[in-house]
């Protein structure tokens, strides 16, 4: 395609009458502008949702450089307009555009999306629809993009299956690269076989999903029958992509610094992908086995480079739970020291409910002020978290905080969920007798009565490839009575009651997230419809409406109970079986089943392979730096 | 471990403070006043500027602006002080700044000042509006100038102001399609669309809505 014109002509006026405007026009250091001619593969990144959320996304960020490293490709950003902005583009006819040229967005040869929440599914439509791209895989062109999405809602991507041409699964560093050689021998073959052609190559490695290669079929009850392939030459259960030795891919190595404000503003450094820990709610854990850690020596090369090249002053070391790897203290001591009596600080993301855990939030908050410390119990009684794997004892945590309280630390935030499998109104109700036993025993070690504790309570989504992709969602009526009853009985007690904070999620929108994450096929028309009827921006509780969505559910015939609040049967067809995350799915039930009995599972990583099937599926197995430095050592 | 908190480190004072004129064109002029001076502080340390620090457990970067323009109006003449922890060579500073500025922003000039000078020495601004073409715009400049006083009510944030925009403006006109205004600094600051919009209220009539840019402060 001939090299598109910039719209920023026709978009600067605009710019002065809508909300925040330094967010559509780039320009920002770090950012990337290349040659049209000079590149023969065309990228537009996206993240479905405003610049301040999409921006700070790391999975886009590692992506951005990977496909800008390599010098026949290029890759621009784009994210959701408000709708300020998104009313004066369609009254001026002006379609959505990139950030770096402000191209649009139509002309590029791959629109890959990072789907993170299943509520940035309109958004999606609508980026879509105002880039003048048909929303409907089936009805674009050769002249059209292909649309390509990846991200953790890529474990069931079937509810916008038909609006998706190619789904990667997985880590995205190794795939968007041979990704982009399919496409470049495609344009170069004069697009040969129009659009199918690429597709068919890119679906028969059986390492790109693309739906409109596979036939659904439903039962007479309506649930899924079977999902096949319907060209001859695709492997039935396409897989994720699994990378290993992180050290080789140390992105993003020079991330674009905004300038308007975003949700983070620090340079992460992934200290490593993947968790173990089992916890059977987790679809970020399963879907992201094994373990696989960067070294010491990376992550500190890494922090340093980043650093000079953003001119940030915060690192950010991020995993699932950054505390687990194997460095860490290490890591937190030397670069504590390293950036000591300077105005960086570290922060670590990690809700581990134990002392080492404080000192590290010590460590890194050496020369600041300690605010706050953050420990997820996830569940209120002992057997409501051996249900779910998240195995700690009351006297644990209370041990846990009475320590951070001796430390001089001063709040503690507790995270749960309410409306797990098996929950109990006392499963929840207990949450306020442990806070209360966290605040007695903060008054008493420290001496001092300004000791806070936050609950911040919200609404379980069962999500697939984990263990409770069978389990029934609980009724968001059920969960804000256990959550209210919380409040009522943390506040029976006046004398902690005082010092105690209960924070609970709206569980609404949560009914929407667990249709969409166990949907099939037959809810892309409702997704159209609720876009249609003006559903933008869902993850915004001021946008979100459950009215909107159920209207719609209704005019279209879904049942929302069905694809939520029921469990599903041991041998169902489940929507995304034909998934392959390297999950044995036998293996995933049995341990459903052990999480309904009570019974908890140890973290492979530092006790023995549990048989999940997904390091035998990749050849993969986990890494950790501390046993690759010292091969003879402890494991 | 400490049982308490410890104290914060104590920071000796600036060096050096360095006035820094700098441009904020194109894409830049979308920027508001937070958003440069955050973006202004990783500049800084992209460029490594041996910037100053004020004490306490939240250290600041020693830097003060004066007379922001709005987030939309672009300059050729925005001012920032800068203190620095070391003296430095100032061709050097500015060569780095521009190194590690945003497309839009480019330091023009970098010199020694005393502190707090730019709030004091810079007293009027010289504004561009352009576009500026419609019917009845050279009566309405000379109906302004005519005046002693003229109100016009401007909407904002936090609802309708009246302000009085006469007293500010030292100097107007319009030659092929460009307004030049020269404004006063005052308190309530009166910026050139209020200028604006006294022009239509005493009858001129624009095509399109004009962009705003400064070009010099004195
Ligand atoms: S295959 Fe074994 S070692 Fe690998 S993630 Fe699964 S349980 Fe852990």
């Amino acid at each position: 395609m001939s090299e598109p014109k910039s719209l920023y002509p026709e978009l600067e006026p605009l710019l002065l009458s809508v909300s925040k405007p330094i967010q559509y026009v780039g320009g920002e250091p770090n950012s990337t502008t290349k040659a049209w001619n000079d590149t023969q593969v065309h990228w537009v990144l996206s993240y479905p949702d405003a610049y301040e959320i999409g921006q700070p996304n790391q999975g886009l960020a590692i992506l951005y450089e990977v496909l800008n490293e390599q010098d026949w490709c290029l890759a621009e950003r784009s994210f959701a307009v408000w709708p300020d902005l998104g009313t004066l583009l369609r009254a001026h006819s002006i379609p959505q555009f990139t950030l770096e040229t402000h191209r649009p967005v139509g002309a590029f040869d791959v629109w890959g999306f990072s789907l993170s929440t299943e509520l940035g599914y309109t958004n999606m439509l609508e980026m879509i629809d105002l880039a003048g791209v048909p929303i409907y895989s089936a009805q674009r062109g050769d002249d059209d993009p292909f649309i390509v999405a990846g991200g953790h809602c890529c474990a069931n991507p079937e509810p916008v299956a038909d609006f998706l041409d190619i789904v990667i699964m997985g880590d995205g560093e190794q795939a968007v690269v041979t990704l982009s050689t399919l496409v470049r021998d495609w344009l170069a073959s004069g697009k040969a076989g129009g659009r199918d052609a690429l597709l068919l190559k890119a679906a028969a490695t059986g390492e790109f999903y693309v739906p409109r290669f596979f036939t659904v079929s439903y039962d007479a009850d309506g649930r899924v029958e079977s999902v096949i392939p319907n060209r001859p030459g695709i492997p039935e259960r396409p897989s994720r992509w699994v990378l290993s030795n992180l050290d080789a891919w140390p992105y993003p190595k020079k991330p674009v610094v905004p300038l308007a404000e975003t949700v983070h503003e620090r340079y992460s450094v992934e200290v490593f992908r993947g968790c173990t820990r089992g916890c059977r709610f987790c679809q970020a854990g399963f879907i992201t086995r094994p373990v696989r850690e960067r070294s010491k020596a990376v992550i500190e090369a890494m922090a340093a480079t980043g650093l000079a090249s953003t001119g940030f002053d915060e690192i950010g070391l991020l995993s699932l739970s950054s505390a687990d790897h194997s460095q860490i203290g290490e890591i937190a001591h030397e670069m504590a020291d390293c950036y000591a009596g300077s105005s960086v600080s570290l922060s670590l993301p990690s809700t581990r409910v134990d002392a080492f855990n404080i000192d590290l939030a010590t460590e890194l908050a050496r020369n600041g002020r300690r605010t706050g410390l953050t420990f997820a119990p996830e569940g209120g009684t002992e057997r409501m978290r051996a249900v779910i794997n998240k195995n700690v004892s009351e006297e644990d945590l209370i041990a846990t905080v009475t320590t951070a309280f001796s430390q001089g630390w001063r709040a503690v935030k507790l995270y749960f969920m309410c409306g797990l499998p098996t929950e109990t109104d006392e499963d929840v109700t207990a949450i306020a007798a442990m806070a209360h036993n966290v605040i007695k025993a903060g008054r008493t070690e420290s001496g001092r009565r300004d000791i806070g504790c936050t609950i911040s309570i919200g609404a379980f989504v069962p999500k697939p490839m984990t263990s409770f992709q069978w389990a029934a969602q609980c009724p968001p009526e059920v969960s804000l009575r256990r959550m209210r009853a919380l409040k009522d009985t943390v506040r029976a007690d006046r004398e902690c009651g005082r010092g105690i904070t209960v924070r609970y999620a709206d569980p609404e929108p949560s009914l929407i997230e667990g249709l969409l994450a166990r949907g099939d096929r037959r809810l892309s028309g409702l997704i159209e419809k609720v876009w249609r009827s003006g559903g933008v921006f869902d993850g915004w509780r001021e946008y979100f409406s459950l009215e909107r969505w159920m209207d719609a559910a209704a005019a279209s015939g879904v049942e929302v109970g069905w694809y939520t609040c029921r469990e599903r049967e041991q041998d169902e067809v489940l929507p995304w079986d034909h998934l392959d995350f390297g999950l044995e799915r036998e293996w995933l039930y049995n341990d459903y089943t052990d999480g309904l009995g009570a019974s908890s599972l140890p973290d492979c990583r530092w006790s023995g392979c549990n048989l999940c099937g997904v390091c035998p599926a990749f050849s993969v197995a986990n890494e950790l730096a501390a046993s690759k430095e010292n091969p003879n050592g402890k494991e | 471990m400490a049982k308490n908190s410890p104290q914060p480190e104590r920071r000796e004072p600036p060096e050096m403070w360095v006035r820094i004129r700098y441009t904020k064109t194109g894409p830049a002029r979308f920027s508001s006043h937070r958003d440069f001076s955050r973006a202004f502080e990783r500049v800084l340390r992209r460029a490594q500027i041996p910037v100053a620090y004020s004490s306490g457990f939240s250290p600041r970067v020693r830097i003060s602006f004066a007379n922001v323009a709005s987030t939309g109006a672009a300059s050729y003449a925005e001012y920032v002080e800068l203190g620095l922890a070391e003296p430095m060579n100032l061709d050097i500073l500015k060569a780095s700044i521009n190194v590690a500025m945003p497309v839009g922003m480019e330091v023009v000039t970098a010199e020694a000042t005393k502190r707090g000078a730019i709030q004091t020495e810079l007293q009027h601004s010289i504004w561009e509006a352009q576009p500026f073409i419609g019917t009845g715009i050279d009566e309405a400049v000379a109906g302004l100038l005519a005046v002693d006083s003229y109100e016009v009510t401007r909407d904002g944030a936090k609802g309708a102001k009246q302000l009085d925009v006469r007293p500010a403006v030292t100097a107007i006109e319009v030659q092929q399609g460009v307004l030049r205004v020269t404004l006063k600094h005052a308190q309530p600051l009166v910026r050139p669309a209020d200028v604006v919009l006294a022009l239509v209220g005493l009858g001129a009539s624009l095509t399109v809505e004009p962009l705003y840019t400064r070009m010099e402060q004195f």
